[in-house]
């Protein structure tokens, strides 16, 4: 069963802005696109450069590293080099908090 | 191959050049007006201009990478990227210019052509001078045309896969490729049809600091067979000479296709390939690999195997002489049950070389099934030459095996002994053990091209004893 | 990763140096000079554990120890004539054999031996091992506490095994930093086994071992290593051995414990006729991240190296084992040889593994192997057919498949402990 643990303010995420959230074991990147709030690992599955360092185009994330690509609402790999999956996470806000919910 | 002289010494066979027959060609050095002029001399649509320059962007950005073979002498400044020999593409061989004809019969192209090929598209510089292809090839729907003409005639087709398995972001010379490339082939292979004819290509680099950036894009349908055949020369200089290319194929369900590469560059040249293929449901891709001179080469065919039941193999060997540096291997991801792949690598370092294996087996928890088998053998000819040898496995999933030799020798004194006591002198006795080790390899190639590799041996091979 | 010197507890450690009342100046010297390298180095880079998310500088390592004692039921298992024991950094318990030291072999702490046996212990102490290059490395360095020094002389050979335990207590510890020297002298004989054991606890407790083993001409040393450190200590541990002409240096070691291991071993084989094998096993179970690097250096001729690795992987644990074989110039009709094998018994797990051989000189033999897979799905299958339950049938294959590593350990008390580590992995 996962907990909601609060990540963010409201403020601090920008539209189509990818930021950073560092957690206890992983990190983890939160997007801000058309109105609603998406969860992504940081770390690409490819070799593990950092998402939140790339391009946001429409859904999908762009890995600096390598060129991977990776939908935010899914996890899937949309492009090569990336070929495995990341994980999401449900997002929700309350107030002006945002949480995640992870394992 | 009887007119062809023998080899007498380690000077290479094909040191000539043709003095210079370039028309048009650039200055040393890559600038944007440089990628702006291909472009435009090639009349290409805007998406790919912008490809081009945005790719230029990701070469100047990305660093270059510290392992691997030594590239610190390489200066992208002293390099030309672009040449173009000639104003048309030649349909026969009466439009070929004389001084052109003369290098592709000393190469041999006439002959192969006339044994064993459907149709041959060569590259000369950076463009494709002759190019025809055989009725029946046609008659099928095969594709098989050089990549700057499948980008005029085949637009939609063209787009929707390049640049899709190897984006410009995947290494620093991808990216370089995908900014100047020129020239290379483009192969397409309807659903169900079997091309049992291999498709060849020759091509070289004659300038002074020449590069060569071919991009090749191969799309096999479903249940279709291809096999395309890659060989090179390249005369000798003093200055560094660059090889980047890109190789990306498609192989979609129960399709198999094969590449076969025997690659023979003089020793001032860079050989840096990226090549790498998809392989869908049931499909089977082949790398057939053989890489021989060069200063420095940097190259592992991959395959990805992304549907169930897809098969990938690499079958390499790399020789590398004095002042060489083979850095190769191969690299297999299993994203899908029941995936196959077997990579079968034979190196031979020799008057201080050095061979490097680099390989990777990737199990994704998916790969319920996935069952790999990885070889890599390597003989060190002398006390000079050296190799290493560094597989990388990752396994994430309890469903899978992997099964993974090696071994490091020099040749065998119990071998040696019984030949050489069977009248053999030392050196035909090295060279058969050497024929014998290499032979899982030779034994898949077309045969003009086993012919060639044996000669290629025996000629490296020389004053390895001694 | 920070690098400056600004974490709090690099002043604190520097205080406790200050502290110490038994070392002599030339320890102290040494000490503080690794204090002054570690502020200028970063936790080490491992390409597949990185160690962002561990958050090793805010372990307050400057938390003052308070003392404890070794458990009794532990203490029990350590069944030898010979053996010292240490609780949280001191000595708690030392028994030797007469014979022993009538003949002159010397098993004391450390912390003493650097002032009684200066003259064999300066020499070696820091200069068998490579030069500190990360900031777990140089905190061991400058801060050890427990250990021993163990030396057997020319022709002397110790038939009884010695036995080092070293024990912490995680709710009294922050740190856990064991440090041993072993100078086997000229055709001698000796086996030592180490085992590190720490209490679970809430706190994180950080580990940095060293050992440092000399074999000279002709001796055979067996050094045996059984590491069972709770879920809340991170472990670093680096062991390294030079070993001289036909001399002998066999290890055999267990990974089973720690939250994160980051493990080093590194042996050199620097004169003809030197040889040495390693065996590992290691057991990878809940969330444990584990890293080793275990390398062979054949710097001479007719030497030999053998290095034998069985991993087991279950839960969501993910190991990375780097074997290298690396034969220098020089190293003619040298014989260097690996095999890798890992059992996989969860979908979550992931092992990776890169057995490398790097070979610069022609006239020597050099083979890997390794293989991954998981239980034999028709062996489980006839197993269970015959009434036995998942888990037992599970049981008696991980049995089979570390059989021929462990029953090959020479020695019954490491053995057993090695058995009682995976039966308790096998039941968690």
């Amino acid at each position: 069963m996962g907990k909601w643990v609060r990540v963010a303010s409201v403020e601090e995420i920008l539209p189509r802005q990818p930021f950073l959230v560092a957690m206890e074991d992983d990190d983890i990147a939160l997007y801000w696109i058309n109105g609603e709030y998406y969860a992504t690992d940081d770390l690409c599955s490819h070799a593990e450069a950092s998402l939140v360092e790339g391009d946001l185009e429409g859904y999908t994330i762009h890995c600096p590293r390598h060129g991977g690509q990776f939908d935010v609402r899914t996890g899937e790999a949309r492009h090569f080099p990336a070929y495995a999956p990341i994980r999401t996470f449900p997002v929700k806000q309350e107030g002006r908090d945002i949480f995640i919910e992870i394992d | 191959m009887a007119s062809k002289p023998t080899m007498v010494n380690e000077e290479y066979q094909y040191g000539f050049n043709d003095g210079d027959v370039s028309v048009l060609k650039f200055a040393q050095g890559l600038r944007r007006e440089t990628v702006e002029e291909i472009s435009r001399i090639k009349k290409e649509p805007k998406w790919m201009l912008d490809f081009r320059l945005h790719s230029l962007d990701v070469f100047y950005k990305k660093p270059m990478q510290h392992w691997g073979a030594d590239l610190s002498q390489l200066d992208f400044e002293k390099i030309v990227y672009y040449v173009r020999p000639s104003e048309n593409q030649g349909r026969t061989w009466e439009d070929v210019p004389k001084a052109i004809k003369d290098t592709f019969e000393r190469l041999g192209i006439p002959e192969a052509e006339k044994k064993f090929l459907a149709g041959v598209s060569a590259q000369y510089e950076s463009e494709v001078v002759y190019h025809s292809i055989h009725k029946d090839l046609q008659d099928k729907g095969i594709i098989f045309t050089d990549t700057d003409s499948a980008l005029r005639e085949y637009p939609e087709l063209f787009r929707e896969y390049f640049g899709t398995v190897v984006p410009p972001e995947d290494n620093k010379f991808a990216a370089l490729n995908s900014a100047v490339w020129s020239g290379g082939s483009f192969v397409y292979i309807p659903k169900g049809v079997s091309c049992d004819i291999p498709l060849q290509a020759y091509f070289r680099i004659n300038s002074e600091n020449m590069g060569q950036f071919e991009r090749t894009l191969i799309i096999a349908e479903d249940n279709s067979f291809g096999h395309y055949v890659e060989g090179c020369t390249a005369p000798s200089y003093n200055s560094e000479s660059l090889h980047s290319a890109v190789v990306e194929i498609l192989v979609k369900e129960g399709a198999r296709m094969r590449y076969t590469t025997v690659q023979n560059w003089a020793s001032n040249v860079y050989n840096l390939v990226t090549k790498r293929a998809v392989a869908y449901k049931n499909a089977t891709m082949e790398w057939v690999d053989g890489n021989i001179g060069s200063k420095a080469t940097m190259k592992y065919p991959s395959v990805y195997l992304m549907g169930e039941g897809a098969r990938g193999s690499v079958l390499s060997i790399a020789v590398a002489g004095h002042n060489q540096h083979q850095d190769t291997g191969a690299k297999m991801v299993h994203m899908a049950p029941n995936t196959t792949s077997t990579i079968v690598s034979k190196s031979i370092s020799q008057h201080g070389g050095k061979t490097t294996y680099r390989g990777l087996v990737h199990f994704d928890k998916s790969a319920i099934g996935a069952k790999s088998n990885v070889k890599c053998d390597t003989l060190l000819m002398d006390n000079e030459s050296v190799n290493d040898t560094v597989p990388y496995t990752e396994v994430e999933t309890s469903h899978a095996e992997m099964e993974h030799e090696a071994t490091v020798t020099k040749v065998s004194e119990e071998q040696l002994f019984y030949l050489t006591a069977r009248g053999l002198t030392e050196e035909e006795a090295t060279r058969l053990i050497i024929l014998g080790f290499i032979e899982p390899f030779t034994r898949e190639l077309p045969m003009e091209f086993a012919v060639e590799m044996n000669r290629l041996i025996k000629f490296e091979m020389e004053g390895a004893i001694g | 990763m920070s690098t400056s010197t600004d974490v709090k507890w690099v002043a604190d450690l520097r205080e406790l140096i200050a502290l110490r009342q038994n070392d002599p100046q030339w320890v102290t010297d040494m000490r503080q000079h690794h204090m002054d390298l570690l502020a200028d180095l970063a936790w080490p880079e491992r390409q597949k554990t990185p160690l962002r998310g561990r958050h090793l500088d805010l372990i307050p390592l400057g938390f003052p120890t308070s003392p404890s004692s070794v458990p009794q039921s532990l203490l029990d298992t350590v069944k030898s004539p010979a053996y010292i024991a240490f609780a949280n950094g001191e000595l708690q318990e030392l028994a030797f054999l007469d014979d022993a030291a009538r003949q002159g072999v010397i098993v004391a702490p450390l912390a003493s031996a650097v002032t009684e046996q200066r003259q064999l212990v300066e020499p070696l102490l820091g200069h068998i091992m490579d030069e500190p290059a990360n900031r777990a490395e140089a905190l061991n360095a400058a801060m050890w506490d427990s250990g021993a020094f163990i030396h057997i002389p020319a022709d002397v050979k110790v038939l009884s095994p010695i036995l080092i335990l070293h024990y912490a207590d995680s709710t009294r510890a922050r740190r856990f930093v064991p440090r041993t020297l072993i100078l086997a002298g000229p055709n001698s004989r000796v086996t030592v086994i180490e085992r590190y054991v720490s209490s679970a606890g809430d706190e994180k407790l950080l580990f940095t071992g060293g050992v440092e083993i000399l074999a000279e001409e002709g001796a055979h040393i067996h050094y045996g290593s059984l590491q069972n450190l709770s879920p809340n200590t991170e472990v670093f541990i680096r062991r390294q051995a030079e070993v001289h002409h036909d001399a002998n240096v066999d290890w055999s070691i267990g990974e089973f414990g720690g939250g994160l291991t980051v493990a080093t071993d590194k042996t050199r084989l620097v004169e003809p006729g030197a040889h040495s094998t390693n065996t590992m096993v290691f057991f990878g179970s809940r969330s444990q991240r584990q890293d080793f690097d275990t390398r062979i250096i054949h710097a001479a001729p007719h030497t030999n190296s053998n290095i034998v690795a069985k991993g087991v992987m279950t839960d969501r644990a993910r190991s990375s084992f780097t074997g290298v074989t690396d034969i220098r110039p020089g190293a003619i009709q040298s014989d260097g040889r690996q095999k890798e094998q890992t059992l996989m018994l969860s979908d979550a797990a992931r092992a990776d593994a890169v057995p490398s051989l790097l070979i610069n000189e022609n006239d020597v033999y050099a083979a890997h192997s390794a293989s991954t897979g998981p239980i034999d799905k028709v062996a489980l299958f006839y197993l269970m057919a015959r009434g036995l339950s998942e888990a037992a049938a599970t049981r008696l294959f991980v049995h089979g498949f570390l059989a021929p590593v462990i029953e090959a350990i020479p020695l019954e008390i490491l053995r057993n402990s090695v058995w009682e580590s995976v039966e308790g992995k096998l039941a968690e």
